[in-house]
């Protein structure tokens, strides 16, 4: 428990070193953005001794760090605002529709794994795989249009874009959603399947148990586990992969700040919003873990 | 399915390769044919805002597409598994240092690194290809590490170790001819992420710059018009899934042949 606790801080850590040398890759230099290619040069070197970028790179570095620690992001240089506060202002939109897209997924995926594994190589088995099929292949940046051409343009159901309309978080949450939903549907399906020929389920069924009480009872919470673990690993790729499925929909998140960001080389921006979702990540995955311990015997008494 | 996958495959770099060997003018503008519908007025796939022919672009695209899904996926391969193997083998501080970059780079999830790679190096088709590969090779990294975890003890190892081979050649000569087959399904399920991470990227505005093609940079261009031209975003998509599609079943059915089951899990 305490060595995992500890790796999650090495990791963080390292995360935080990973994004800050994300700016030595920037080609010239922050302070064009700000003052224009053209300005004096005793201007210049104004801005950088400002905004440090004359002391050595370790020294920033190990400020960046300490700077981080301590919650403090940096300033926006177009904004001229704290970077912590611009995403604190877009995240409720952004964690909004990744919980209407993992709701999306846990409609989609439990019942559609749960039907394919019992029915097996049944008509349903069959229709499940070619979803799983589709969500795997089909990206979010198409099957968001491909949703509002059917459903907004063509009947008229749900918003184009933006999020103030009622139900403008469907198409996003669906979008969002889809190709998780197709993952777990598989996932939830080969483990019950594996599950099926456990000899504990043969114990149950000669107890006595009916064939529901088995399967909700005995088979589903097994199966579950390794669906919580992908959901878990997952949780995180939905807000990477909300910064897509939000410039679609022109959605006032977290997302579409970074691609404002990166259109406007506001670089302490990038790096903050690139931050936060990379820490959410990985406490989430944190988090993920404890709870499997929590509802796994097994994993608790190794741990 | 596998034969589908396969011909679509074949369509795709054959579509790569046209425009190298026709007369191509794919940003050539007409005004006259501006939307025109597919099968119309000579334009086989229809054309865009500009009259713009989708055949030539989707052609062009094409090639973007290959090119940046085989050489980020080939550095990636190389990188990772170099990385993997040293590390595996080596164990002690080689090892340590690997296996927390490993971890570092996993802790962003998806798109995440190559969308802040590619913000902060700047649009242009080299800088994707190098956001690619810098996301790409921890795959193949913790793939060939945790293989030689287990391959280091096998009997041919510690033949070659008691003959007295040094340490490359084992590795290069032992370990690594052995990597090859669940290295290959990794490759063909890492072209086909690379394919959808370079068309994403794209779509954002941070790939391929205007005019030239790529598919994710036609569906950005074509969602201002769905409403009067749906066939701008359609033709591409539909381009683009039937790829990753037929590279992700080839990928399963590679795995299944090759009889490789574990796939890089820790």
């Amino acid at each position: 428990m305490l060595k995992r606790l500890f790796d999650t801080f090495i990791v963080l850590l390292g995360v935080t070193t990973l994004v800050f040398f994300l700016t030595a890759l920037v080609p010239g230099d922050p302070v064009d953005v700000l003052l224009g290619e053209h300005a004096a040069a005793a201007d210049r070197e104004a801005i950088r001794a400002s905004m440090g970028l004359d002391r050595p790179l370790p020294e920033r570095w190990w400020q960046y760090l300490a700077q981080v620690a301590q919650g403090d992001l940096g300033q926006s240089l177009v904004r001229s605002r704290p970077v912590g506060e611009l995403i604190g202002e877009r995240l409720p939109a952004t964690l909004q529709m990744a919980a209407a897209a993992f709701l999306v997924v846990l409609l989609l995926a439990l019942p559609l794994g749960m039907l394919a594994a019992w029915h097996q190589h049944r008509l349903v088995d069959r229709a499940a795989s070619l979803v799983a099929l589709l969500g795997q292949s089909i990206p979010n940046f198409w099957l968001g249009p491909l949703l509002v051409l059917g459903f907004s343009i063509g009947l008229g159901w749900f918003p184009v874009s933006g999020a103030s309309a009622s139900g403008s978080v469907v198409l996003p949450a669906i979008t969002l959603g889809f190709s998780l939903a197709a993952v777990s549907m598989r996932m939830l399906r080969s483990s019950l399947l594996e599950i099926a020929s456990q000899h504990y389920l043969r114990t149950a069924r000669a107890k006595g148990a009916g064939e529901s009480r088995v399967a909700w009872r005995h088979a589903l919470p097994n199966a579950l586990l390794p669906v919580i673990t992908l959901l878990g690993l997952q949780l995180g790729a939905l807000l990477a992969g909300a910064v897509i499925t939000e410039v679609v929909f022109a959605w006032p998140g977290v997302g579409s700040l970074l691609i404002e960001a990166i259109r406007q080389r506001d670089y302490p921006l990038i790096q903050g919003v690139v931050l936060v979702i990379a820490i959410s990540y990985v406490l989430v995955n944190l988090a993920t873990d404890l709870l499997l311990q929590w509802l796994d015997p097994r994993l608790r008494e190794q741990a | 399915m596998i034969r589908f996958a396969w011909l679509i495959l074949i369509t795709w770099m054959g579509m790569a390769i046209l425009p190298l060997v026709l007369p191509m003018t794919p940003d050539r503008i007409d005004l006259k044919a501006m939307f025109v519908p597919p099968m119309h007025a000579g334009y086989l796939l229809g054309a865009d805002e500009l009259g713009r022919s989708l055949a030539q672009r989707l052609l062009d695209g094409a090639g973007i597409s290959l090119l940046v899904a085989l050489v980020s996926v080939a550095v990636s391969a190389l990188l990772g598994t170099l990385l993997g193997t040293v590390a595996g083998y080596l164990g002690g501080w080689p090892d340590r240092i690997v296996s927390r970059l490993i971890e570092v780079f996993l802790a962003f999830p998806g798109l995440l690194l190559a969308i802040a790679l590619a913000g902060m190096l700047g649009p242009g088709i080299g800088n994707v290809i190098l956001a690619l590969s810098l996301m790409g090779w921890v795959g193949f990294a913790r793939l060939a590490r945790n293989q030689v975890l287990s391959l280091k003890q096998r009997d041919h190892v510690l033949a070659a170790v008691a003959l007295g081979r040094s340490q490359g050649e084992i590795m290069r000569l032992h370990l690594v001819p052995l990597l090859l087959a669940p290295l290959l399904v990794e490759a063909s399920f890492g072209v086909a992420a690379a394919v959808i991470a370079e068309a994403g990227l794209s779509f954002l505005g941070l790939g391929v710059q205007p005019p030239q093609a790529s598919w994710g940079s036609m569906i950005r261009e074509g969602v201002r018009y769905l409403l009067v031209a749906p066939h701008l975003v359609l033709v591409p998509g539909i381009a683009l899934s039937l790829v990753v599609l037929s590279v992700n079943l080839l990928g399963d059915h590679l795995r299944d042949y090759l009889d490789v089951s574990a796939r890089g899990s820790a």
